[in-house]
């Protein structure tokens, strides 16, 4: 009697590249077309796949690339590359054979194909990721015209955002009105709000990955734009042909160079940024490859105020606000025995901010001169190792372990006071808090496929961070799971445990550059989130239309603000943990949307219903408010149309509820004892609504093929009706003295313009 | 960083606009009780009602001054207060609260909602040891002044308050001499004290605040607060050093008020004292509201009870009557005499 014979698996792995660039491509996905089983390429590039041995057809899609079906011609494990035919025009259209994309595990998780992030309106005519983010489900963009990210509820400190594997602490310009990261030199972002892979941790409410392009391995190129608040140009190309390359993009804005026109009452304001992007990387063999990513930027502001009431009296004042963000990381890819993927990065990360007033004054007896600096800063100093290999046809296993030496400065001031004619009043006063936390973390992660369509990815993450003599450990765990109860249409949940050994402090309502950042320490416990998931999506693979709806629920602990009487400078004298309060957080909500990542329309339809509330002791009478970033309606229109080859115009509406506002409610006096003022009756915190914001951008590109590249010209309006959002609202006295209320509006009705050359 | 909100402002000139802000559900007038009540003086409870912040408002047009307003001890003996005019409603029968006995306000002024509010002159012994001169100089005398404090159980919070008389007297050209009222009446000043008395806080909002330092043998001004967070139910004696003016040929009259709060209207000072800082930034999320013990309503009903040591700087206990504080009468100048 014929005994049976065990199915015999074969195992696939390799790279997916470019074949133009020779860049590898991260979310390429991998199908067994008569087996159905699959896997999407990682964001090195690599993918590694189990199959059956009779496996035959693989099915290669990816929205940027021709679609291709590979032959499988042996019955042996294989090294196979995948060479990918970019699309002459990005998301032109595209018709799919063969089976649909693999069902992923991951949800709550956006991919923004960079190609539409470029064709979509944008303020100034610089194209901000950040920006195209807070049209998707769930981020909320805080006040008017700023680059803010809030996620299901969390605060901007609890993103983490990530620049070819290292963190970005401050990732604006401007004050925050432009994000950090160049488009051009960007290879690909994602996003994910919920349901947080094991290998991800040390923030509560967001992953924002963005990776950086790197170089074409084949031929010189470049990229020049002209616009009107900044000019960049972009250069990669090999450095020894299909072995090693490079890409160094830089960006500049020219707005110090005009707002040094404007005058007001003797004060001179200025203004400007530049940031340097640049990536090489070199192919050791087969095997090995090594990458080296660098990014700088710098934003600095100054204000100058000369005051000459008389030629014997005299003075002037110089004030300036500078903050940078460097950061510099060497990456190691391996290939172990084929199949297991190997990366190991150690890099450097680096936030400052700095400000300084400089007063002089004189009378013709002397001068006096007063400088205050103060600022603050962190660095860390990041290793991390991991592993990914499929184990059997039914499990992809990552493990991986994380250290990051953090030094934090949250305070540094300096003080001179020199006089001339009074030598004795000459003095200096120094100031310095600083931290040293370490902060270790292991993670095992299995993404498991059974065979009824269930996929599931169980992790774990143990964390812990040693600081002020205290360790504090932390078990995360992590679950997504994804049910196929159709072939288009898949059923999702997910949990996800967070801790955040990190805490900012601010003395805004909103997110600024002079954030205050601080361990957890003796006194003041680490951030804790645990978020719970569930979605349905559903794809219409015949106009290409992918359906998403999920519904969270993420509470959030320890977190902590300044005591109502207290701020950064008491924290020498009384310590930190005696100048804040601890209290928690809730969000939940629903999520809807529709997006075509191809073809002739693309773009999105977004809603988010949410509602997130805080609770501090102190606040509100001890009972539940609104947080400062709750928005209950949030929807955005992006839609990009292709005209022709050459021709596309692009829109975005984007409608938000009014942002809460803690503003008085009722007036009372103390009739008894405190005549001479009212008090004020809030009710509660953030009680009140500032009008909705609403706005519509378009713009339009012309693209021209010329002989040696192209040119592309690109118009827009930014708020193009001209509606006046409220960047801020707050109360003026009316001439017959009753109190109301005015909203200042920026950035209405701007317009963009740019002229991009490439080659 | 004034400059950096000016950049803003330089940004947005141009772009302001009158808007209406949503407070859902509107504002509802609140009723606004202030009743600060001590064994020293009768019932007193004030009445107006809260407006919405937008309104121009004259207080006057806001006193309630029909009510009903009853005080019940924790006996159930029960007196209505009567309206005095303005919103001020007292005792009818000069009755004054007793220490160390619960009371319960209720205020019914219809269309506003009832409302109801508790609160105790707490128990309260403290007693003059001695005074001593430290120095015989005619401007900045100093001297030792010794009190006992008898703490009861439970938590306490009290108040050091140190005055001197500020004498005033006709001379015999008829001007008053040193008298700071406008009437140029005899009154009280604040004396400056000195203390190592480790509980002692220069502001109300230090006193259970744990970042607070002590301030070891600070100047005081001439008011400081404690608990009894390091000496529960005992009895502790307090040092202060008074910085005393001197008046001429006039020897220094001292007043020390030592109060022991109620919990009521300990927090509401405190919420006062926080909750003025904030005053011009009425965005920040972080402002403190008034503390209310007052159920649907707002203000405070709270006790507290004083004790005045009024010892002059022979040792000898003295009274305002006899030395003719706020009176209108003024003696004759002793220099002059």
């Amino acid at each position: 009697m014929p005994q049976p014979v065990a199915a015999q698996n074969i195992l696939i792995s390799g790279f997916a590249e470019d074949r133009s660039s020779g860049e590898r491509v991260p979310g390429v996905h991998i199908v067994a077309e008569m087996q159905g089983a699959g896997t999407t390429s990682n964001k090195y590039g690599f993918y590694s796949i189990k199959l059956p041995s009779r496996a035959e057809w693989l099915a290669i899609t990816h929205v940027a690339y021709h679609a291709q079906r590979i032959r499988l011609t042996g019955a042996t494990d294989t090294t196979l590359h995948i060479s990918l035919q970019p699309h002459v025009f990005a998301l032109e259209e595209v018709t799919v054979t063969g089976e649909s994309a693999p069902s992923e595990v991951q949800m709550s998780v956006h991919r923004l194909p960079i190609e539409q992030v470029d064709a979509l309106p944008v303020l100034l005519g610089e194209t901000d990721i950040l920006k195209t983010m807070q049209l998707l489900p769930g981020v909320q963009g805080g006040r008017e015209g700023f680059s803010g990210l809030y996620v299901r509820g969390g605060r901007s400190d609890q993103n983490l955002i990530l620049l070819d594997g290292l963190q970005i602490y401050n990732p604006t310009h401007l004050l925050g009105l432009f994000g950090v990261f160049n488009a051009s030199a960007i290879k690909q972002v994602e996003l994910i709000k919920g349901g947080f892979p094991a290998r991800f941790g040390g923030r509560l409410s967001s992953v924002a990955e963005f990776t950086m392009k790197d170089g074409n391995l084949k031929k010189f190129s470049g990229e020049g734009q002209l616009g009107i608040l900044t000019s960049k140009l972009l250069f990669e190309g090999p450095i020894i042909r299909d072995k090693s390359s490079f890409m160094v993009s830089g960006r500049r804005t020219f707005l110090d160079l005009f707002t040094r026109w404007f005058q007001n009452n003797g004060r001179i304001y200025s203004g400007s940024f530049h940031d340097l992007t640049l990536k090489a990387n070199y192919i050791i063999g087969n095997r090995d490859r090594l990458y080296i990513s660098g990014y700088m930027g710098n934003d600095n502001f100054t204000l100058k105020e000369r005051i000459a009431k008389n030629p014997s009296l005299n003075g002037d004042l110089d004030a300036s606000l500078d903050w940078v963000n460097q950061l510099v990381s060497v990456r190691w890819n391996r290939l172990l025995g084929d199949h297991v993927f190997a990366n190991t990065i150690v890099g450097v990360s680096n936030y400052q901010v700095t400000s300084r007033i400089l007063s002089r004054a004189g009378d013709g007896f002397g001068a006096e001169a007063e400088e205050r600096v103060q600022g603050s800063s962190v660095r860390d100093i990041t290793t991390r190792m991991e592993l990914e290999y499929a184990h059997g046809r039914q499990h992809y296993v990552r493990v991986g372990a994380e250290h990051i030496a953090h030094t934090l400065t949250p305070v540094t001031r300096r003080t001179r006071i020199t006089s001339t004619d009074q030598p004795g009043l000459n003095t200096s006063e120094d100031e310095s808090i600083r931290f040293l936390s370490h902060q270790l973390s292991v993670y095992l992660e299995d993404t498991i496929q059974w065979p009824s369509s269930v996929h599931a990815n169980i992790g774990v993450r143990i964390s812990s961070a040693v600081s002020d003599g205290q360790l504090k450990p932390a078990v995360e765990p992590r679950l997504s799971m994804d049910i196929r109860v159709r072939p288009n249409l898949s059923a999702k949940a997910s949990y996800a445990q967070m801790t955040q050994y990190l805490h900012v402090l601010r003395n805004a309502g909103s997110s600024v550059p002079t954030d205050t950042w601080i361990p957890a320490m003796r006194g003041i416990k680490p951030q804790g989130s645990s978020q719970i998931a569930v979605g349905l999506v559903k794809s219409i693979s015949n106009i290409g239309v992918g359906v998403s709806i999920e519904g969270y629920y993420k509470r959030m602990r320890n977190q902590i603000e300044y005591k109502a009487h207290n701020y950064s400078y008491d924290a020498s004298t009384l310590g930190w943990p005696q100048i804040v309060e601890s209290g928690s957080g809730r969000s939940y909500g629903a999520e809807l949307l529709l997006e075509r990542q191809r073809g002739r329309t693309s773009g999105w339809i977004s809603y988010s219903l949410s509602r997130t509330n805080r609770i501090f002791q102190n606040l509100s009478g001890g009972s539940s408010f609104p947080d400062a970033f709750d928005r209950r309606h949030d929807a955005a229109i992006v839609l990009r149309y292709r005209i022709t080859q050459h021709t596309s115009v692009g829109i975005a509406w984007v409608y938000r509820s009014g942002y809460p506002v803690s503003a008085p409610a009722g007036r009372f006096l103390d009739r008894q004892r405190i005549l001479d003022r009212d008090f004020l009756d809030f009710e509660q915190v953030n009680a009140a609504r500032a009008p909705a914001h609403h706005r519509l951008d378009i713009s339009a590109r012309f693209t021209k093929q010329i002989d040696w590249g192209a040119r592309t010209f690109s118009v827009g309006l930014y708020n193009a009706y001209n509606r006046k959002n409220p960047m801020l609202v707050y109360p003026t006295s009316a001439s017959d003295g009753h109190i109301q209320w005015k909203q200042i509006s920026i950035l209405q009705l701007v317009p963009a313009i740019s002229y991009t050359l490439s080659f | 960083m004034r400059w950096l909100g000016s950049i803003v402002v330089f940004l947005s000139i141009g772009c302001e606009s009158i808007v209406g802000l949503d407070f859902p559900g509107g504002y509802e007038s609140k009723l606004v009780v202030n009743s600060e009540f001590s064994p020293d003086s009768i019932w007193t409870v004030y009445l107006h009602k809260s407006v919405p912040y937008a309104r121009t408002v004259e207080w006057e047009d806001h006193y309630v001054t029909e009510a009903k307003v009853t005080i019940s001890n924790e006996d159930g003996v029960s007196e209505k207060l009567i309206h005095r005019g303005a919103g001020v409603f007292e005792s009818a029968l000069g009755l004054k609260p007793l220490q160390n006995v619960g009371y319960i306000l209720r205020v019914d002024a219809a269309p506003l909602q009832s409302v109801t509010a508790s609160s105790q002159a707490p128990e309260l012994t403290a007693v003059f040891h001695s005074i001593r001169a430290n120095q015989q100089a005619d401007a900045a005398a100093s001297y030792t002044f010794t009190f006992s404090l008898a703490d009861q159980l439970g938590p306490d919070r009290y108040s050091i308050v140190a005055a001197q008389l500020y004498p005033a007297c006709r001379s015999k050209d008829g001007y008053v001499r040193y008298g700071q009222s406008q009437t140029g009446s005899t009154d009280y000043t604040g004396t400056h004290f000195e203390s190592s008395f480790p509980a002692l806080r220069h502001e109300i909002t230090d006193v259970e605040d744990g970042s607070s330092p002590s301030f070891m043998n600070d100047d005081f001004g001439s008011y400081a607060y404690l608990s009894d967070e390091h000496f529960e139910g005992e009895t502790v004696e307090i040092v202060l050093t008074l910085r005393a003016d001197h008046f001429a040929d006039l020897r220094p009259y001292f007043r020390v008020v030592v109060t022991n709060w109620s919990q009521e209207l300990w927090d509401y000072y405190v919420s006062v004292f926080r909750h003025d800082p904030f005053y011009e930034d009425i965005f920040s999320e972080r402002r403190t509201t008034v503390y209310s013990n007052i159920d649907n309503g707002l203000g405070v009903f709270g006790g507290a009870t004083n004790v005045s040591l009024r010892i002059d700087a022979q040792g000898e206990t003295w009274t305002d009557a006899e030395l003719l504080v706020g009176a209108e009468y003024l003696a004759t100048c002793e220099d002059e005499g």
